[in-house]
């Protein structure tokens, strides 16, 4: 038994979740990240590699995966979708002028075959900004009815109040864990 | 898609599902007849058949309550009672108690059966009812007690044996897991020692060792109270709700738990727990291992600081060189466990660390190969789970060692799992430490997929790597320490070549310190070294000269004096201490050549030197006998070492060669040729072929006039010599681009108008080598070597004088080309079709007095060049038939078209067949073209007429062009000269044959022959005569079928009156009875159809006729095998 069957033992076993953050830059993963893991978010600076961070919550151990989202780095994202159970596609609601290239990068990660069992979750961040769009109007700038691949669900919230965030998690944990763990 | 309620919908009615599985029941209705049953067991526990029938009602009943066991708890105590009585009596025979425990275990263990699951929520059953205060007083004493009994006496060399103790095993380990601790507590020392006593550790039944491992784990558990340990080491606290919820923000809080001081009341037996689990983890399965892991995990957790110390401590003494790969593996799965559980405190990773660093490179030779994999993959583990587990600043002064071990790991180890498993671990650390150097550029380099190439890891990730100084010199002394002294040679070469790649990394530590270091290694005892240390030596002194050379600098000014001196010294050292003989010897010998050819090309001072004779000599000797060995390596590292060898040692400052040295070479090399030796011929002539300039300078005619005595055919050993004779064209072709042209240079020293001629001719005779045998057309090597030659020779010439190509030659090349394009083998036509296209798009200068360019270039469009797909029959032969309205190539075409037309696999001959046809009918019946064409097919059989490599096809594609009517034009005309010629032809092609191959395609031929009136068909129709008297029955009876077919088709040749009854006849005859009585019909035959009835000749001839049957037999025995039936 190798390191990554013991991985995908120990997943089952103490119901631990990969989560996926990706979007593009500026999105407010990294916010959100340490926002999640009760740190600072003050000092936050672009992501050029990827954090992880370990967090419990209603008895899962969330594995909670943020990688950078300059256009530079996205050709890396392929790196990180091995074994991922969930994905969190975080969009950044004020910037209007950037969601026809957002759908495009969401909708093309969708055809990732290694991606193809995940569930996703759209944050439409940054909620608090006076100019934000409101979720309704992100679903149909993204297109998202046109998904049938995956479960998905949308989410408006704000990284910076925290508004929604326990929300749009508990969905994805519930989604995931109907397909994983429904032994339990 | 998106949720709705459709999904959950869906999720409930799955849940549904599994309660509806089976009919719901209401109570337990067979009670009464499960207690008769054990009741019965007394009376019918010596019947195999009852028992048999008992226990297997006992089964189904229980089975039914699988789903609802509760149904049964009311009844349990009451069968329990009954069996405990039965088994415990000591009046009892054993055969019985055996079969209460049976049935006992059956309730137990079928009413806990099927999945883990239910299996759990049953012993928790069980385990509560024995743990209820009513029952336990009494009960689980009696329960145990007859637990360890059947333990005790099970009898562990028979399978029954083996069962009832995994049961026992398993359903303690399940009552201890569910029952109360304070209840079992007291049961524990009891069961520990009995159980210790059994010494299942020795067993060699895996599932009993992991169960006894399991039940030790539970005992000690029970052992100690449940707690969580005061002193271990956290990483903070992570609730996302709590952090959520926090108004303001704070850092996450880091905390070392302080020590409490509670008591603990730590039994003795515990020490006998863990020891039972530190030899779990040194089990040879790994499943053992790995319950002993966990095992060592959860107990450590409820042990005092102290003892959970003297634990850590006795993993720790697992990873000792005297400890198996299992005990090592072991020890990683615990390290990681209790990393992952905050026991390992951080205190201790000073000595952790190097611990697992040193797993990580575990490689344990084992004979030929080694064992460790696990060993590594599981080291990676511990890494992952550190990285997990400690906060950042724990961890800092450890990252570079780490790092350093996991990235040689990720770019260096064999194994695709483990670089994976690394790559894996070092990600985890780069995430979450943050404090790996350039971890994250390394990744992006070295992902998950780029480290599944070995090559590409070797080579290209780890020069990537080296760029940055912190891993620089780990990962040069991690190859030159350990991978070039690695059990599998594969891994040595990477090793070496690695080493090269990564010299500009380091050159001065290279030089300085690897090289000095590698020298005493390449002439030591170890083999694997000797071997890894020549080619590393060889590899990084080529990197060295050439830094040396980008900066104006030699070689001499990295290496210093006694490097250059311990260089010289190994070929020395190895030749006197015979190094190269035998089985080692063979392993030496390719890194031998590849270290002269490198120290050569970077020009070591050696000038001069008697170790140049030497290496002359070790090469000779590996030209010479590579071949016996395996390894095809050895001479081909032989012979492209030599012509460095010559340029850096041989040539004098003039360019000249030294004095003396020329001849001995040549002579030697030449007188090789002539060897008896296929193997010796070819190594000498790819030798001569290899020679630089200077060498052959003077001495061309004398090379090249022996090269071109070793491409001959020698009748005696034609297939043998195959091989050499395709060397020595290679040769030629080798030597001819070294030599170079100019047309008025001298014969001795270049190509040119004296000599040119006689090259081609050379080439022009190897493009007629067809050598055959068991493994086929093996002439073709020899004929692509020739084409590529007259490629080169062509392209090169044309490039210095366009006037040295003559029409003749040009002519006769594309001649050669175009029938080769034309032919059967794919393989072939694809090199020929490639060449004859570049050749005829060769624009550096044009190639001059290529006959009818335009018509081949309308056939063959430029973009041709790239995109025609040769290999394909379906693509080449539409194009390539066009050019038979070549004049000048329609002979060698219509010869290669022969034996694709008259070939063998369907595809081929369907394709090319249909293009020839195709072409025919373009010409639209044109008399004149039609005659050209005809003109050349009788050329074409007159010229091969009995070479059956071209005369069978000839006879087969006659037939389709017959078949066609083709030649219809000629029919018009009586007694056209085609017609008479094919018939003559055929004739004579069949004359004294017994092949049968070649006699059936002629009938096929003489029935399609029938068609042209007058003598032709006259004379054909006599052959068919003799031929249903032939001797061999099939040929009898394909004729008949042959020319029932062909009088249906054409009329007019027999008396429509009789007809009938010459069809009837044909038809009707059994052709394959003996001939004598086949004669009088055929006879009659000949009558009906007015032909001459054929006469016996005189002499030994008609006693042949007059077969006996029992020659018949024997031909047609012949036939049989022949043909293959
Ligand atoms: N007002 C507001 N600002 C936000 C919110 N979330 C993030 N931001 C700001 O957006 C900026 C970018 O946030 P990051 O978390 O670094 O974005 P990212 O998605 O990690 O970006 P990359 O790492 O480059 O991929 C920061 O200045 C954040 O303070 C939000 O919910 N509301
Ligand atoms: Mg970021």
């Amino acid at each position: 038994m190798g390191l990554l069957t013991i991985l995908k033992k120990m997943k089952q076993k103490e119901k631990e979740v990969r989560l996926l953050m990706l979007g593009l830059d500026n999105a407010g993963k990294t916010t959100i990240l340490k926002k999640f893991n009760g740190e600072d978010i003050d000092t936050i600076s672009p992501t050029l590699g990827f954090n992880i961070k370990t967090l419990e919550h209603r008895g899962f151990k969330l594995n909670v995966w943020d990688v950078g989202g300059q256009k530079s780095l996205r050709s890396y994202w392929r790196n990180y979708f091995e074994s991922t159970d969930g994905l969190i596609w975080v969009v950044d609601s004020a910037d209007k002028r950037r969601l026809q290239d957002c759908k495009q990068e969401l909708h093309s990660l969708l055809l990732e075959e290694r991606l193809a069992g995940a569930t996703l979750l759209v944050f439409a961040n940054k909620q608090d900004l006076p100019g934000s769009l409101p979720s309704e109007e992100i679903r149909q700038a993204l297109e998202l009815d046109e998904i049938k691949s995956h479960h998905w669900m949308i989410c408006g919230c704000s990284a910076v109040t925290g508004d929604n965030l326990l929300l749009g998690i508990d969905w994805i944990i519930d989604d995931i864990a109907s397909r994983i763990f429904t032994m339990d | 898609m998106a949720v709705d309620a459709s999904d959950l919908q869906d999720i409930g009615s799955d849940g549904h599902d599994i309660v509806g599985k089976g009919s719901i029941l209401d109570a337990f209705e067979e009670a009464d007849e499960v207690k008769e049953l054990i009741k019965s067991l007394k009376n019918i526990y010596t019947d195999q058949i009852s028992v048999e029938i008992a226990v297997e009602r006992f089964t189904v009943i229980v089975d039914n309550y699988q789903e609802q066991p509760h149904l049964l708890d009311p009844h349990l105590q009451c069968f329990l009672d009954e069996l405990l009585a039965l088994a415990r009596d000591s009046d009892t025979p054993p055969a019985l108690s055996h079969l209460a425990f049976k049935c006992m275990y059956l309730l137990t263990k079928s009413y806990l059966d099927v999945s883990d699951k239910s299996r759990d929520a049953a012993a928790y059953c069980l385990s509560k009812f024995l743990t209820r205060p009513d029952v336990k007083k009494e009960k689980l004493p009696a329960f145990l007690d007859w637990c360890l009994t059947v333990m005790t006496k099970a009898d562990r060399e028979t399978m029954p044996g083996m069962t009832v103790l995994s049961g026992v095993l398993s359903t303690l380990a399940l009552l201890f897991k569910h029952g109360k601790r304070e209840d079992l507590v007291s049961y524990a020392p009891v069961v520990l020692d009995r159980l210790s006593a059994l010494t299942v550790t020795t067993t060699n039944n895996t599932i009993l060792r992991k169960q006894n491992i399991k039940l030790i784990q539970r005992l000690g558990l029970t052992f100690v109270k449940a707690r969580i340990a005061t002193w271990r080491y956290q990483r903070g606290s992570r609730s996302l709700l709590d952090n959520l919820k926090k108004t303001q923000q704070s850092p996450a809080d880091v905390s070392t738990v302080t020590q409490g001081d509670e008591d603990y009341d730590i039994p003795e037996e515990i020490e006998e727990v863990i020891d039972q689990l530190l030899i779990g983890l040194k089990d040879k399965d790994t499943v053992v291992r790995w319950s002993a892991a966990k095992g060592v995990g959860r107990i450590t957790g409820r042990l005092p600081q102290e003892l959970a110390d003297q634990v850590v401590e006795s993993v720790l003494e697992l990873f000792s060189l005297s400890e198996t790969d299992g005990a090592w593996h072991g020890g990683c799965l615990a390290l990681a466990e209790l990393g992952r559980r905050g026991l390992l405190l951080p205190e201790r990773l000073p000595e952790v660390v190097p611990v697992v660093i040193k797993a990580l490179g575990y490689d344990e030779k084992r004979g030929s190969y080694s064992v460790g994999a696990h060993v590594r993959d599981a080291a990676c583990y511990v890494c992952w789970s550190f990285a997990r587990a400690y906060e950042p600043d724990v961890l800092q002064s450890h990252v570079n060692d780490i790092a350093n071990a996991l990235i040689i790991a990720t770019v260096f180890d064999r194994e695709v799992n483990c670089r994976r498993a690394a790559s894996a671990a070092f990600q985890e650390n780069v995430g979450r430490q943050g404090t790996f150097p350039y971890g994250i550029d390394i990744l992006t380099t070295a992902d998950y997929f780029a480290v599944g190439n070995r090559t590409n890891t070797y080579l290209n990730i780890s020069v990537y790597v080296a760029q940055y100084p912190e891993y620089t010199v780990a990962l040069i002394d991690h190859l030159v320490k350990v991978k070039l002294n690695h059990w599998d040679g594969v891994i040595r070469e990477l090793a070496s070549k690695a080493l090269h790649n990564l010299t500009p990394k380091a050159p001065e530590y290279m030089a300085k310190t690897v090289v000095p270091f590698l020298i005493p290694f390449a002439t030591g005892i170890d083999l694997n070294y000797r071997h890894g240390s020549v080619f590393a030596l060889a590899e990084i002194t080529h990197a060295l000269y050439n830094i040396a050379l980008d900066n104006n600098k030699t070689v001499m000014d990295f290496l210093d004096k006694s490097s250059i001196e311990g260089l010289k010294n190994i070929t020395v050292k190895m030749h006197e201490a015979k190094m190269f003989r035998g089985l080692s010897g063979e392993i030496m010998r390719p890194a031998v050549c590849k270290f002269i050819g490198k120290l050569s090309l970077s020009k070591l001072p050696y000038h001069d030197d008697s170790v140049t004779e030497l290496w002359q000599t070790l090469l000779d000797d590996n030209i010479q006998f590579g071949h016996q060995f395996a390894d095809q390596r050895i001479q081909d590292n032989a012979l492209s070492a030599l012509p460095s060898l010559c340029n850096e040692y041989y040539r004098q400052n003039n360019g000249l060669v030294k004095p003396g040295i020329q001849d001995k070479v040549i002579s030697k090399y030449l007188s090789e040729l002539k060897s008896k030796e296929e193997t010796s011929k070819m190594g000498f002539a790819l030798a001569l072929g290899s020679l630089p300039k200077f060498m052959v300078a003077g001495k061309f005619t004398e090379v090249m006039s022996g090269l071109v005595q070793a491409t001959h055919i020698n009748q005696q050993d034609a297939a043998k010599m195959v091989e050499a004779r395709r060397d020595a064209v290679k040769a030629l072709t080798c030597l001819c681009t070294t030599m170079g042209v100019d047309s008025n240079g001298s014969p001795n020293h270049i190509i040119c108008k004296d000599n040119i001629l006689s090259l081609y001719e050379a080439y022009f005779l190897a493009m007629n080598d067809y050598t055959l045998d068991s493994r086929g057309d093996v002439g073709t090597w020899v004929r692509e070597a020739s084409m590529t030659g007259l490629y080169e020779l062509t392209t090169m010439t044309v490039k210095a004088d366009p006037n040295l190509i003559s029409e003749h030659i040009c002519k006769k090349v594309f001649c050669c080309l175009i029938q080769q394009s034309a032919e059967k083998i794919d393989r072939t036509r694809s090199h020929a079709g490639e060449i004859l296209l570049r050749m005829l798009y060769f624009d550096d200068p044009p190639i001059p007095n290529v006959l009818h360019r335009d018509k081949l270039m309308t056939i063959f469009p430029r973009s041709d060049l790239k995109e025609l797909n040769w290999g394909a029959s379906s693509d080449t032969f539409p194009k390539i038939t066009q050019a038979l309205s070549c004049p000048t190539y329609r002979y060698s075409l219509l010869l290669g078209l022969t034996v694709s037309v008259g070939g063998l696999t369907e595809s081929l001959v369907k394709h090319s067949s249909q293009s020839l046809l195709t072409y025919l009918r373009s010409l639209s019946n044109n008399q004149e073209s039609m005659t050209t064409f005809a003109d050349t097919v009788v050329m074409v059989f007159e010229e091969y007429q009995k070479v059956d490599r071209v005369s069978i096809p000839m006879l087969k594609m006659l037939d389709i062009l017959l078949t066609n009517g083709c030649f219809e034009i000629f029919t018009q005309r009586e007694e056209h000269f085609l017609p008479v010629k094919l018939l003559e032809l055929c004739k004579k092609e069949i004359e004294k044959s017994g092949d049968p191959q070649k006699l059936l395609a002629s009938i096929d031929v003489f029935c399609g022959l029938i068609v042209f009136s007058g003598v032709v068909r006259a004379k054909s129709l006599s052959q068919l005569m003799l031929f249903l008297c032939h001797k061999y029955p099939k040929v009898r009876k394909t004729t008949a079928n042959k020319l029932y077919e062909s009088l249906l088709t054409y009329d007019e040749i027999v008396d429509p009156e009789k007809l009938d009854d010459v069809l009837t006849i044909l038809s009707e005859t059994q052709w394959d009875e003996p001939v004598r009585d086949i004669r009088p019909i055929r006879n009659n035959l000949c009558d009906l159809m007015e032909i001459k009835k054929p006469i016996i000749k005189a002499g030994t001839k008609a006693k042949k006729t007059e077969t006996k049957d029992e020659d018949e037999m024997a031909s047609y025995k012949d036939l049989v095998t022949r043909l293959g039936y």
